[in-house]
Formats: structure tokens, sequence, C-alpha cells
């Protein structure tokens, strides 16, 4: 018997693995050979060091905090049919991130203090620093990255993002944006423009950055729960609101109260209001979100909202071929929404809404799409058949159909 | 109950269920994705793959294999944390998992003294990331030999040969460091 056959054997007394015959074999080499001897001892020893160090990590509260984390969404149907894993996935993650941050505890995060926000979505590298990093940090990619307090966030002339904050409000910055986060109720708009969603159970405190000589001066407002704001700085430190929901929003700010009429637009300047626009469109305002909503599961409901609410305006003005560039800006990542959509039970009640969404689709689709554009072939309208057909000759040209498909 | 009557209570509606398998495999996958990214976030990881298992667990084709399948989301998890973290240029190396084990490793007694419980828990950071695995899984979970075999998806024989490997690299350096000291 070797040593090297040995040194398995005690290995596997070691875990009361070793069978009665290995034993007798084991005892007798151990009799003959003082180096297996020692090594015996020496692993034995070892074995109870390592019984020390490496105690179970318990498993109970890790439970307790999964299943609390697992709750809101397990009353939903356990039933994920095809073509709809991404979206319950990722609805289910961003529950789950989201009420993590609520309790508390500190996700994986970007060099940083306790995370209040997580970067959730960004459509290309964002910027980051840390409240006492001298350096900004590029941080790219979709997953996940925890904010600490007073931390900068910088959106490039390319990029946006969408933050998430630990008391579930939503920011979305637009390209060349920058914010300060104060708090996971306080953001401090330094550049550019964001959109801000408070959550209904919260407020949310937007304010502009001003010269440390003018702290007191400075503009800070209070949007209440459940409102959806979008900002801009302005120059001199100007700050612009618009009220792009449909109710109107009682700003709070330190010296006086401010009510905003939805599609309405006020410019503050030291915490009071010093021009008033007049009506602008919402969606028109807001539409630069798309290529981050886009990023979302296809049914994702505010994204399929805002298409249809795009797809819904085009063609009825002399403006609305900017709509149809808004969606078709978004090139094939914009298609797969578009599917969704026209394969949705909704869209059926729409024909005129599915019929212009599958005109893009026709001109958009890549050969991602086939899948569901050969399902479309059987579609109940002859207009989407049609659509689906030119869609799949355009990608596919030495393709045939039968006569029943023409 | 078997993994795979649990699995058919929760795809009926049973979330309380998930808790049951989740007691049974959260320390393998907590485990696993210590071994693997070796940060102090391994919970937050392991959490995550339990709820996309959870979103995912209708698909599963066979319920009694809940346990592999699973470790392949637990090494999706993982790979998805180190891509990230390789694009963001931040460092995957031995200190975390140092750290890690430090902070979760509690001596029983108190009978191994803190420098030396510092300097164990370095040596096991420092072996290979499949040698790892299998000493936590030994001494967090006190698996059979059978049981590892099958969650790691290798023969048993392959368990022993990396157990001995691991302790009797555990051992020379160890021997080594204390030497030196």
């Amino acid at each position: 018997m070797n040593c090297e056959a040995v040194t398995l054997m005690m290995n596997a007394a070691l875990d009361g693995e070793q069978a009665p015959e290995e034993r007798t074999v084991m005892l007798q080499h151990l009799g003959e050979c003082a180096s297996c001897r020692e090594q015996w001892t020496e692993l034995q020893t070892l074995h109870q060091d390592l019984g020390q160090v490496l105690t179970p990590p318990p498993v109970e509260p890790a439970v307790r905090r999964l299943l609390e984390r697992l709750q809101p969404i397990s009353n939903q149907p356990q039933r994920e049919p095809e073509g709809t894993g991404r979206f319950s996935n990722l609805v289910i993650i961003v529950i789950a991130c989201t009420l993590l941050l609520t309790v508390g505890v500190v996700f994986q995060s970007a060099p940083t203090s306790k995370a209040i926000a997580e970067i959730s979505i960004m459509t290309g590298p964002v910027d980051y620093k840390a409240a006492n990093a001298h350096d900004w940090t590029t941080l790219e990619g979709r997953q996940h990255v925890s904010l600490g307090i007073d931390s900068r966030i910088r959106t490039r002339s390319t990029t946006l993002c969408e933050i998430r904050t630990g008391i579930d409000a939503v920011v979305r910055l637009n390209h060349g944006t920058e914010l300060v986060l104060h708090g996971p109720e306080r953001v401090e708009l330094v550049s550019g423009e964001l959109w801000c969603r408070a959550p209904d159970t919260a407020e949310v405190q937007i304010r502009s950055s001003s010269p440390s000589s003018q702290q007191n001066s400075t503009n800070v407002f209070t949007c209440p729960s459940g409102t959806e704001m979008q900002w801009k700085a302005l120059p001199n430190h100007e700050l612009s609101c618009q009220d792009v929901a449909d109710t109107a929003v009682e700003l709070r700010a330190p010296s006086m109260n401010c009510t905003i009429q939805p599609g309405q637009c006020v410019t503050f300047a030291a915490g009071t209001p010093v021009a008033e626009s007049t009506h602008f469109d919402t969606l028109d305002a807001t539409n630069w979100q798309l290529p981050l909503l886009v990023l979302r599961p296809p049914n994702d409901f505010e994204l399929q909202s805002r298409l249809t609410s795009t797809l819904a305006v085009i063609g009825r003005s002399k403006a609305s071929f900017l709509y149809e560039e808004q969606i078709r800006a978004l090139g094939p990542a914009g298609v797969v929404p578009l599917l969704a959509y026209v394969q949705s039970k909704e869209s059926i009640t729409q024909p005129d809404l599915r019929r212009r969404a599958m005109e893009m689709i026709t001109q958009m689709a890549t050969l991602d799409s086939v899948k569901e554009l050969n399902s479309l072939l059987r579609d109940d309208d002859p207009i989407v058949r049609k659509l689906s057909m030119q869609a799949l000759l355009r990608l596919q040209p030495t393709r045939t159909f039968s006569d029943e498909t023409l | 109950m078997t993994d795979g009557e649990l699995v058919r209570r929760v795809v009926a509606g049973d979330a309380a269920a998930y808790g049951e398998l989740a007691r049974r495999w959260f320390r393998r996958v907590l485990t696993m994705c210590q071994a693997r990214v070796c940060v102090s976030d391994a919970e937050d990881l392991t959490q995550e793959v339990f709820i996309r298992g959870y979103a995912r667990l209708s698909s599963l084709a066979n319920p009694e294999q809940f346990g592999s399948w699973l470790r392949g989301i637990a090494n999706n998890v993982c790979v998805d944390w180190c891509r990230d973290r390789v694009r963001h240029k931040q460092a995957i190396g031995t200190s975390h998992l140092r750290q890690e084990l430090a902070n979760t490793a509690v001596p029983i007694n108190g009978t191994l003294a803190e420098d030396e419980r510092a300097i164990v828990i370095g040596q096991i950071a420092a072996i290979a990331e499949d040698l790892r695995e299998v000493v936590l899984l030994r001494y967090y979970e006190n698996l059979t030999y059978d049981e590892m075999a099958q969650w790691l998806g290798v023969a048993r024989a392959t368990v022993n040969e990396r157990l001995a490997k691991a302790r009797s690299l555990l051992r020379v350096r160890l021997a080594k460091l204390r030497s030196d000291v």
C-alpha cells in the first residue's frame, strides 16, 4: 500500500467515510510508516481547527429574510408562459431589491458608505463619485449598483440612467445630468434634467445647487407622495419644474407653497416662482425616457403605456413624425416591446394602434423577431398578417409563403 | 417530504414550501457563492439565487432535480457577478474571502487564538476554488461524500480527492507559516 492511497483513506477517516476494510489497511500502514503517522496526527489537528474556524452560518434568519422578500410576489401565480420569463424575473428582482433597500440591508456596493439607493438601469457608462472620493468612477453594465449618501451620479451626453432610492422613489437622469444623493428622499440637481416619481408613502425633496455663500437662498422643494415631476437646472441656479402627471401638485418650499397644474412648467429662483410657461406636451417632454424603459421587460406596464400613448398620437398631427422618430430611434430594442404589444390581449381592442405598431415592426424588425413574426402570420387581422409577411420577406428574401397565408 | 413534492406545492401556490426548500439548500448555495465570488455580499447573491429560482420554478422539468437545477442558477448568478466585477475593474481576490470568512467564523469554544484563526482563514482563501468549496461544504454543511458529489456533479472519489488535496495543502502551508513564526 503506497502512502498516497493511505492519504485518501486518512481523509475519508476524518469524515467518517471510511470503509471498515480500509481502516484495517490504514492502521496497518500507519504502524509501519512514520511519515504517514505524523501526517495523520497533523490532519487530525487540522480537522479540529477547521471545525472551529468554519462554523455553520445560521440558516433560519436568512430564510426568514428570503421569505419576507418573496412575500409581495408569493400571491402571484407560479406560471411562466413562454416569452414572459424575463419579465417576471426582472420584476421580482426589482421588487426584491427595492424591499431590501427599504429594510436597510446593504447591497453589492460601489466603493461607498451605507447604500441609500441603487442604479437600476443605465443605457451606457455612467460616472459615479462617492462622498469623499476625489475621482469619478465609471459604472457600466446592467447589474444593480448601490449608491452611498452624498454620492454623485453623472450621465454622459449619450447616456441615461434610472436610480431607485431606499424609500422607493424613482429618479431618471436625462443626458448630461449630474445630481447628488443626500439621502433616499433628498436629491440635489447640479446640472441637466431629471424626472422623479415620489412613492405613495413618502415625499421627496428636490433642490438645486447653489454657491456655498447662498445656501439659505437655494431652491428647495418638497414633492408630495405619489407625484411625478420633471426638473431642469437652469443658469444662475434657477430650477424649472414640470408636472408631468395627470393631477395638480402642490410643491412646498421653505417660504411658500406653489400649485402646479398638469402640463405646466414653473421656473423658480431662490425658492420663489419667477416664470410660468404655457402648457406643454407631457408625453413629448418625457419621452427621452424611452431608451431607458425599453431595457425593461417588454411587457412592463410603464413601457407599454408609454409606447401605446406614443403610437396613439402618430399620424394625428403635423408634428407626429417626431413621435414616430422617437420609437424608430430605439432601433431593434424597440421592436421587442412593440411585438409584445401587438401580441397582447389589450391590443386586440385597439386595431388602429396595433396596425401602426405592426407597420413600424415591419421596418425595424431584425432576425431575432422571426419567431414572433411567424406566429403573427396566423393573426386574425389580415393587415397584421400581411405586414408580418412583408417583414419576414425583408428578413428572409428567399422565403416563400403558402397561398393560405397570402 | 421530497424536494419534488415541495416544488409541486410551491407551484400550486404554497409559498411556505419554498421556505423549506431554502432551508435545505441555503448553505450549499451560500458555500458556492462564498467559494466563487468571495465577497461580503455572498448572502445577497444567495438570496438572489433563490429569488430567481422562485420565479422560474414552474419551468423546472424534473422537480426532484431541484438541487442541481438551483446550482445552475447559482452558477449564473456568480458568473454575472464576476463579469460585472471585471467590467468595473474591481478586484476579485482572496482578501475578500478572508474578510468574508472572518466575519462568519466564530470559534465554538474560543480555543483557537484570533491570530491563529486569521492564518487558517487566509490559507483557506488561498486554495483553489473547487478545493475551497468542498472544504466549506464539509464544515458548513457536514455533508456526506455522496451528498457533496451529487451537489457538485462529480464522482464520490473526486470529492475525497479534493478534500484530501485541500487538507494536504492546508496542512503543509499552515505548518510552514507556524514554523516561520
